[in-house]
C-alpha cells in the first residue's frame, strides 16, 4: 500500500466517521472529533512555537530582548492566577495591558480598515455605479445604520417608542439588512453544498476504485 | 469618598497602554508631521513594542491553554467517569503526540494534516449544509414577519440565481444587479455598524469609561 492509498483510506474512514453524525450523536463521531481536537491542538502548538516563540528565542542577542521575553512570560503567568482568590488582582493587571493595547488596535483597525474606505466608496458610488444605483446604495447604507440605532423616547405612560421618521427609515434599513443576511445565508448553503457534493464524490470514487480493483 | 485603588490602577494601565498604542498607530513613521515628525516618531516604536508584547503574551497563553487541555485529558484518562470518556481522552492524547511526531519527520508534506485534519474539516463543513437547510426550513414556523420574508427572499434569490439553467438567464441578471446594488448597500451598512460599535466600545475602554475588568479583586 503506497502513500496515496494510505491517504485515500484515511480520508474515507474519517469522512464516514463524521457523516455518521447524520444518524445521531454516536461513539464513532465522538472518536473522530477527539482525533480532530488532538490534531488541532498539536498544529496550533506547532504554528505558535514556530512563528512566534522560537524566532524570538533565536534572536535574543541583547539584554533588552531577554527582558522583553521575560515581561511577556510574566504577563502570561499572571493570567494563570485568575482562579486564586487572593492573587486574581495580578491577573487583572495583565488583562489591563491586553485590553488597553487590544482596544487601541481595534479602534485603529475600525477607522482605517472599515470606516474610511467604506464611507469613501459609498460616497463615490454615484460615480462608480451610476446615479440610480448610487442613490440606492447611499439610501441602503444610511437606513441600515438607522436600523442599528436603538435610542428611543419614553412616553409618559412608560412605553418606549421610536419617532415615526426613525421607524420608517429603520423599516427600509431592516429590508436591506435582512436581504443581505438572507443572501449570505444562501451563499453559505451553496458553499456547504459544494463541499458536500465533493465529499460524496470522493466516497463514490473510493468505493468504485475498491470494487473495480483500481 | 472611597477610592478603589485596584480599579484606579487597572484603569490607569488600560488608559496608558491604550492611548500610547493608538497614538503610535495614528502617527505612523511621523512623515506626515513634517519637521515635528522626528519628535512623534518614537510613539510608533512604543506602540509596535506593545503590540509585539501582546502578540507574544497571547502566543504563550495559547501554549499554556494547550498544556491545560492535555493535562485535563490526562487526568480524565486515569479517573474518567466511564470507558467511553477515557477512550476519547486517550485518542485525543495519542493524536496530539502522533501529529507532533509526524511533523518532526516531515515538515514539508504533513500526511496527518493533509489526510486526517483537512478531511475531517471538509466533512464537518459538508455537515453544516444539513443544519443550514433545516434552519431555513424552520425559519417561518415561529411566525411570519417582514424581516423573515425579506431574509427568505434574499436566500432564494441567491440559490435560484446559482442554478446553471439557460431559462433562468434573465433571473441571473436580476441576481447580479441585486448583489451589486442592494446587497452591497446592506453589507456596507452592516460593516459600518460593526465598525462604529467597535470604535465606540474601544474609545470607552481607552478613556476608562468601560471597566469590565477587576470587578472582584480591587484593593480598597
Amino acid at each position: 500500500m503506497d502513500l496515496s492509498q494510505v491517504s485515500a483510506v484515511l480520508g474515507f474512514v474519517f469522512t464516514l466517521l463524521i457523516f455518521s453524525y447524520l444518524l445521531g450523536d454516536n461513539v464513532l463521531y465522538r472518536l473522530a472529533i477527539s482525533v480532530f481536537v488532538g490534531l488541532a491542538a498539536a498544529f496550533t502548538a506547532i504554528v505558535t512555537l514556530q512563528s512566534v516563540i522560537l524566532p524570538l528565542l533565536q534572536h535574543i542577542t541583547a539584554y533588552n530582548e531577554a527582558a522583553f521575553l521575560l515581561i511577556a512570560a510574566l504577563l502570561a503567568v499572571l493570567l494563570l492566577f485568575k482562579p486564586l482568590r487572593g492573587a486574581s488582582g495580578l491577573t487583572n493587571l495583565a488583562l489591563a495591558v491586553l485590553i488597553g493595547v487590544g482596544a487601541a488596535v481595534a479602534v485603529y483597525g475600525a477607522i482605517t480598515g472599515t470606516l474610511i474606505p467604506l464611507t469613501l466608496a459609498t460616497a463615490e458610488s454615484t460615480n462608480t455605479e451610476g446615479i440610480i444605483e448610487g442613490i440606492i446604495i447611499v439610501l441602503g447604507v444610511v437606513s441600515s445604520l438607522v436600523y442599528f440605532q436603538y435610542t428611543a423616547r419614553r412616553r409618559p405612560d412608560g412605553v418606549v417608542v421610536r419617532g415615526p421618521i426613525t421607524r420608517t427609515i429603520s423599516v427600509v434599513g431592516e429590508t436591506f439588512v435582512m436581504l443581505t443576511l438572507g443572501a449570505i445565508y444562501g451563499a453559505a448553503i451553496l458553499s456547504s453544498l459544494i463541499v458536500l457534493v465533493d465529499r460524496l464524490d470522493f466516497i463514490v470514487d473510493f468505493i468504485a476504485n475498491i470494487v473495480g480493483g483500481g | 469618598m472611597r477610592i478603589r485603588l485596584g480599579f484606579a490602577l487597572y484603569t490607569t494601565v488600560v488608559v496608558v497602554f491604550g492611548v500610547l498604542t493608538l497614538a503610535g498607530l495614528l502617527v505612523g513613521d511621523g512623515s506626515a508631521f513634517g519637521d515635528t515628525g522626528a519628535l512623534v516618531a518614537p510613539l510608533n516604536t512604543i506602540s509596535n513594542l506593545f503590540i509585539r508584547l501582546v502578540v507574544v503574551v497571547i502566543a504563550l497563553t495559547l501554549v499554556i491553554g494547550i498544556f491545560n487541555l492535555l493535562s485535563v485529558h490526562a487526568v480524565r484518562l486515569v479517573r474518567g467517569p466511564g470507558t467511553g470518556a477515557r477512550l476519547n481522552s486517550l485518542i485525543l492524547l495519542v493524536s496530539f503526540i502522533v501529529a507532533l511526531v509526524a511533523y518532526q519527520f516531515s515538515s514539508d508534506y504533513n500526511l496527518i494534516l493533509e489526510n486526517v485534519q483537512v478531511q475531517i474539516e471538509l466533512a464537518l463543513a459538508a455537515l453544516i449544509c444539513f443544519a443550514l437547510v433545516y434552519g431555513a426550513f424552520r425559519l417561518l414556523r415561529r411566525g411570519v414577519t417582514w424581516g423573515g420574508l425579506v431574509f427568505l427572499a434574499g436566500m432564494l434569490i441567491i440559490l435560484i440565481g446559482a442554478l446553471p439553467l439557460s431559462q433562468l438567464e434573465p433571473l441571473q441578471q436580476v441576481t447580479d444587479w441585486l448583489t451589486r446594488v442592494p446587497l452591497s448597500a446592506g453589507a456596507r451598512g452592516i460593516l459600518l455598524g460593526i465598525a462604529l460599535a467597535t470604535l465606540v466600545t474601544g474609545v470607552r475602554v481607552i478613556i476608562g469609561q468601560d471597566r469590565t475588568y477587576g470587578n472582584q479583586s480591587s484593593v480598597e
